[in-house]
């Protein structure tokens, strides 16, 4: 094992899917070295493999995932990238119109092998149109597979497998990762997607969290470790497909959850993860569902305003607390 | 300018069989629809036959072709099957979509069709992959992509215009120009009167052709995907047409005056070409008719053949949203009828 | 009851709708939510879902027809739901529910429920049908008195099931088989029984038990209570024995108290589950604050509790809230027996018999005394040996003595 950043797995992954298969390759803004994307996600990936093979776009991301589309659909298999995941907006035709449904509405005359990468989420004062979290959008449509890693060894297995598969994949990273360290195997490895991460174990409350909020749970439940409340972490990895066995199982044994999601509360993803545990563990649950998400404004310029919008681990204390009758 | 050679390699009688072919189709569908037989929606492409037709006859089947939601004539052009066609316009399980894309969608990708696409100017930006695609793997294949006067002032049109011009793809953009967008006349909606000028500002070769002489699209499409075989990057042919018909059926009528449509049928590409065809003693009458009553025939065989296919169960509609079975059943599984 | 189904607005532009298809018929069952009707607007095709549950009684408008909105289109004969079926209120539109109607949730619109129902969370709702308990006589210690599992547990707890809680009785004479039995009667177990076998387990299993004896000197008790019955005031030996307990209790506190994991909760309130031996076994109604009630007071409410739990008109209230539990066996004429603590608790008295037995006096004389046989049996994890010995002894005290029974009042 060694231990490297987020932002390292993405670009190793990369790099390593481009090497393996000469059909794979970059698009987008910004992405050949020296500059290596905006994130620093693609470099050392140019100079290695050639400008050939990792395309610096104009900027018109409509026609950047309609050309990685058109490629996808006509034996190449892209990889596209979207500086910001709040980009997406303007490709979104491109994506839920054309990538998402191509497949379906000539019938299953094609596979569409198309990775579409973007990096979203607050908390650098980016402000209201560069720090969105827009999963809730994107699993809203059928045809798509949706990725949220929240570690490099995640980030890395994740990121491959999505590059290796035959349908689209939105994989959704998060700016405030990037920096992150953790240990990836050192040989291949992918992950599977559909398959969950407990990334704590514990008997009284569940929280299931996404992307940073992964990291963020991860700090609540070591506070409430102190007063003897032991959360049990679920890391879905990826939103579609959903291991919503891993949290229904999690959630017969505990009876309570925490859903925490960055993305604005209202219509949000963690609406959708409750939706379905109501349904399904209905009478396991032995307290209402508790979702900590972003406030329902945009997300302000101000850090401490933007602190009080995005989610916090005091939230997610709170919301676990109160989930066992405690005020 | 083209050379009378150009014109030479394509078969005029195929020409006029292949826009008879379309006329009839397109004709089927108008009576099967307004009869109440065919579901959603139905543009008809009447009267655009000799740019749908001329240019696909530029193309060969390996060629990717990308269309619009008025796509009948351009994929039957390109080669779709009119078997398959008419049958998806039923919805019916053999249709060449499986009953899963209807009129605005006909697609078949192993003609190099990228499909006829429901967003207007969508299908550009994938023809500009396709193109991408072809460059990239080396071969010597192009891309067309049709669109209308309507997405003139749309973005991706010219995104992909910018992008081909940047990596000089092997594309042609062709513009269907029939007036009007839906209900719009040019004035309202195009900045400048010659759409040809203003492609050439991107830097591309532009052209304007009458639309309606079918030899004169093939000519200059013809050329156009030449250059772009030879690696000279894209053209724009802005192809001047008229469609007989209102926007869809449902069109009141009220957006074009009467002596227009009436002029612009006397304009009628098919008869046009029948005309050359007579004039340079290539065919007599009879033949010509032969040909009209073969693709009559044939349509109304269709017709009976696609009536009767039967229609998918409903559950088909959750096949094909993904080529994963395993994840993608998971992927689409809802709540709707769980018992937990 | 029928229920009218009109057409329903479905835009703001709506004013009519074409029947397109009835999707139920005359004499379907239909719940609230199925979908009852396809009608088409001027905009769409939808499906318009029953905001009934019942019986389609009749379609009044036809396919084909055109209707106004709000005209009548169907009636449906309202089956009315039994408590606690379901969240759904008679609501606005489209018949989705709406949340639920728990105190501290926003109301989103008032229309009145349909009976009185419990405010507890799934999982102690389907904890309280599996147990039969019924909802309504509980007390929820959630927000906004929510029952939750914690109260589910604590209320099997309390409740004592129709089964002999005694470990063994030693004067009982006939000897216990081990052979199994290949013919004979099976008789099934009932919901209480099945309830109690569990319970008597999990103490079992859970409470370390150990048990400590002591003989108490009954003859001034039985004479107090013959001078009180005299002044008509009736108490049983029984009676006397509560109070004693009572009082006992009160300064062992550790002992009127449930085990938590890290930590005891000592009750507040010593509320005595006193023993009754009824027809098929046992049961022990709870008579509340024991410490606080006069002898005659606690006598009646013992009484009464024993009237009722022989007639079988005990109410889930009175078997719960208990503390500790006192089984006297002694009209069985039984010296000496061991009882298994009930849960929560953290112990259990079980009085024998008052026996007429030759002692020796100061002087080493054998004089006749009546002896008591009480037996504690306690939850290792909450108190030990001492504790329990010094409290009974301060039970034998207070029985002996009898001026503390009888001076609060």
């Amino acid at each position: 094992m060694t231990e490297i950043t987020y932002r390292e797995a993405i670009r190793d992954a990369q790099r390593e899917e481009l090497e393996r298969d000469p059909k794979v390759f970059l698009i987008g803004e910004d992405l050949r070295d020296p500059w290596g994307g905006a994130y620093k996600t693609t470099q050392n990936i140019s100079a290695v493999v050639g400008n050939d093979r990792v395309i610096n776009t104009p900027i018109a991301e409509e026609s950047i995932v309609g050309a990685a589309l058109g490629a996808a659909l006509t034996g190449l298999r892209p990889v596209a990238e979207l500086q910001y995941l709040d980009f997406v907006m303007r490709a979104m035709d491109a994506v839920v119109n054309q990538v998402a449904k191509v497949r379906y509405m000539s019938g299953g005359q094609v596979t569409v092998p198309l990775v579409i990468r973007a990096q979203g989420g607050g908390g650098r004062s980016s402000a209201a149109q560069h720090g969105n979290s827009l999963e809730a959008w994107l699993c809203h449509v059928p045809g798509l597979f949706i990725a949220m890693p929240a570690t490099p060894y995640d980030a890395k297995g994740l990121l491959k497998t999505a590059i290796r598969m035959d349908d689209p994949v939105f994989f959704i990273e998060h700016k405030m990762l990037y920096m992150t360290k953790g240990e990836v195997p050192e040989g291949e490895y992918t992950i599977p997607f559909g398959v969950a991460d407990v990334k704590r174990r514990g008997g009284d409350v569940t929280i299931v969290a996404t992307s940073r909020m992964v990291l963020y749970a991860l700090e609540a439940a070591e506070e409430l470790a102190k007063e003897g409340i032991e959360a049990e972490i679920i890391d879905p990895r990826t939103l579609v497909p959903l291991d919503e066995a891993a949290i229904l199982e999690s959630v017969h044994k505990t009876n309570r959850l925490v859903v925490v999601s960055e993305g604005v509360e209202r219509c949000g993803w963690a609406a959708e993860c409750v939706a379905m545990v109501q349904k399904c563990a209905f009478s396991d649950l032995d307290a209402p569902i508790e979702r900590v998400c972003s406030l329902n404004v945009p997300l302000p310029f101000q850090p401490d305003m933007e602190r009080f919008v995005l989610p916090s681990v005091a939230d997610i204390i709170k919301a676990a607390r109160l989930t066992l009758g405690k005020v | 300018m083209p050379a009378l050679s150009t014109t030479e390699k394509v078969d005029w009688l195929d020409l006029y069989r292949v826009m008879q072919r379309v006329r009839k189709f397109e004709q089927a569908a108008f009576q099967l629809y307004t009869g109440g037989k065919l579901p959603g929606f139905l543009h008809l492409s009447i009267g655009q036959e000799g740019t749908s037709v001329g240019a696909c006859a530029a193309l060969r089947p390996d060629d990717y072709m990308a269309s619009t939601h008025r796509g009948h004539g351009d994929t039957i052009a390109k080669g779709v099957s009119v078997q398959a066609a008419l049958t998806e316009l039923f919805g019916g399980a053999s249709g060449v979509c499986h009953a899963k894309g209807g009129s605005m969608h006909i697609a078949d990708f192993s003609q190099g069709i990228l499909g006829a696409n429901g967003i207007i100017a969508a299908g550009v930006p994938i023809a500009v992959g396709a193109a991408l695609s072809a460059k990239y793997r080396k071969t010597d294949q192009v891309a067309l992509a049709f669109f209308g006067d309507g997405a003139t002032g749309c973005g991706p049109l010219h995104e992909g215009m910018n992008m081909a011009m940047l990596w000089s793809l092997p594309m042609i953009f062709v513009r269907q120009n029939n007036h009007y967008a839906e209900s719009t006349p040019r004035a309202e909606y195009q900045g400048i009167p010659d759409v040809a000028r203003w492609a050439a500002g991107y830097g591309m070769p532009a052209q304007k052709v009458d639309g309606n002489d079918v030899l004169a699209v093939y000519n200059a499409v013809a050329e156009a995907v030449e250059r772009g075989r030879r690696g000279e990057g894209p053209s724009f042919i802005d192809s001047e047409t008229y469609r007989w018909f209102g926007h869809n059926i449902g069109d009141p009528g009220t957006a074009r005056p009467k002596e227009e449509v009436e002029l612009w049928k006397t304009r009628d590409p098919i008869a046009r070409l029948r005309q050359k065809i007579l004039a340079l003693g290539m065919a007599s009458d009879a033949q010509l008719d032969a040909i009209d009553q073969q693709e009559d025939a044939a349509m109304q065989q269709a017709i009976v053949i696609a009536e009767a296919e039967p229609k998918p169960p409903p559950q088909a509609a959750l096949d094909d949203v993904y080529s994963d079975r395993e994840l993608g059943a998971r992927a689409i599984k809802g709540l709707r009828g769980v018992s937990p | 009851m029928p229920a009218d189904v009109t057409m329903p607005r479905m835009g703001q532009s709506m004013e009519t709708g074409v029947i397109l298809k009835w999707l139920k018929q005359p004499g379907e069952a239909v719940q609230r939510g199925d979908p009852l009707v396809e009608i088409e607007t001027d905009k769409a095709t939808v499906d318009i879902e029953s905001l009934f549950s019942g019986t389609v009684l009749e379609l009044v408008a036809q396919e084909g027809d055109t209707v106004e909105v709000g005209a009548l289109i169907a009636r449906i004969e309202e089956r009315v739901q039994s408590v606690g079926a379901g969240l759904d209120q008679p609501g606005m539109g489209m018949g989705r529910s709406s949340p639920t109607p728990t105190p501290e949730a926003v109301s989103f619109n008032g229309a009145a429920r349909k009976g009185p129902r419990a405010n507890a969370s799934p999982l102690a709702k389907r904890l309280a049908n599996a147990y039969g308990i019924d909802l309504l006589a509980l007390t929820g210690s959630g927000p906004g008195g929510r029952i939750g599992k914690a109260d589910i547990d604590g209320w099997l707890a309390q409740v004592q099931p129709r089964a002999v809680s005694v470990s063994h009785v030693i004067t009982s004479a006939a000897p216990v088989t081990t052979q199994t039995q290949t013919s004979g009667k099976r008789v099934p177990l009932n919901k209480m029984r099945q309830t109690a076998a569990r319970r008597m387990v999990q103490s079992k299993q859970q409470a370390p038990h150990f048990y400590v004896a002591m003989d108490v000197e009954m003859t001034r008790v039985l004479q107090l209570r013959e001078s009180l019955k005299a002044r008509g005031v009736a108490v049983s030996v029984n009676d006397l024995i509560l109070k004693a307990v009572a009082l006992a209790l009160v300064q062992f506190p550790n002992l009127n108290a449930t085990f938590d994991g890290d930590a005891v909760v000592q009750h507040a309130d010593v509320n005595l589950a006193v023993a009754v031996a009824v027809e098929d076994g046992l049961l022990t109604p709870v008579v509340a604050r024991c410490q606080t009630l006069a002898l005659p007071d606690l006598a009646a409410q013992s009484r009464q509790a024993a009237e009722r739990a022989r007639a079988g008109r005990l109410n889930p209230a009175d078997l719960e809230g208990g503390t500790f539990t006192v089984s006297n066996l002694g009209m069985f004429g039984v010296k000496h027996f061991e009882a298994i603590v009930n849960p929560p608790h953290a112990a259990i008295l079980a009085v024998g018999a008052v026996q007429r037995i030759p002692v020796f006096d100061a002087q080493d004389r054998i004089i006749a005394a009546q002896l008591m046989t009480v037996t504690v049996s306690a939850d290792h994890r909450v108190t030990d040996g001492a504790e329990v010995a010094r409290f009974l002894a301060a039970f034998k005290q207070t029985l002996e003595d009898g001026f503390a029974l009888v001076s609060s009042f």
